[in-house]
């Protein structure tokens, strides 16, 4: 089942590479983003809870940037040059072999405390985020 | 196995698009679906915490990430 989510994942992030338009690029992440919570799903079927909770995030995400990229379609053609950064973290893979910790124990509950701690840090990037852009 | 496949699927793609990317909007895309393999990586931790955890610092630093580009593209930087 997973590998059906992970042809669709291939398909997702070729279709956001090959296109030349920043707005489909943008429509394919927020599918991506549902892919991916698809996978929790399919993974842990404890977590449905968390699959809206990514999927609602993720559209909302998305659509941001669908916002954005379309405020800032007349960019010029000047290119950015992010290959030696992205080299850099594809260098980072390798440390995927270390060994982990194994499987813990399922854990089905969001901690309380994380709570208020993630309305602040919302907060918080949303305030930076509106003084960013309306100074 | 399928579950490590689809992370390092997501973290290779996340990372080709962002060297691929011609303009800014492009390399937030590509970060996002890096962010994603964060995502994908604490929910193979089996603890919903961590999960919810991901997905909030995902939305926040997404937030600042086009906050930023906004910034930019108004003073003529993209």
């Amino acid at each position: 089942m997973l590998w059906v989510v992970s042809v669709l994942a291939v398909l997702l992030v070729l279709a956001i590479i090959k296109t030349r338009d920043n707005i489909l690029a943008a429509i394919s992440l927020t599918f991506l983003g549902i892919a991916v919570a698809g996978a929790v799903w399919v993974l842990q079927p404890e977590f449905s809870a968390a699959f809206i909770l990514i999927t609602l995030v993720y559209v909302v995400a998305a659509l941001t940037l669908v916002i954005v990229a379309a405020a800032s379609l007349s960019e010029g053609n000047r290119t950015v040059e992010m290959r030696p950064a992205a080299l850099a973290a594809l260098g980072a893979l390798p440390l995927l072999l270390l060994p982990g910790a194994g499987q813990g124990a399922l854990t089905a509950s969001v901690d309380p405390v994380l709570v208020p701690l993630a309305a602040v840090l919302l907060l918080f990037s949303f305030i930076v985020a509106a003084r960013l852009s309306h100074d | 196995m399928t579950e490590l496949v689809f992370l390092v699927l997501l973290l290779a793609g996340g990372v080709a698009a962002v060297a691929v990317a011609n303009s800014l909007v492009r390399v937030i895309i590509g970060a996002e679906v890096a962010i994603m393999a964060g995502i994908w990586g604490a929910a193979l931790s089996r603890d919903l915490s961590l999960l919810a955890v991901a997905a909030v610092v995902g939305v926040a630093e997404t937030v600042l990430m086009v906050a930023a580009v906004y910034r930019l593209a108004r003073e003529g930087h993209v």
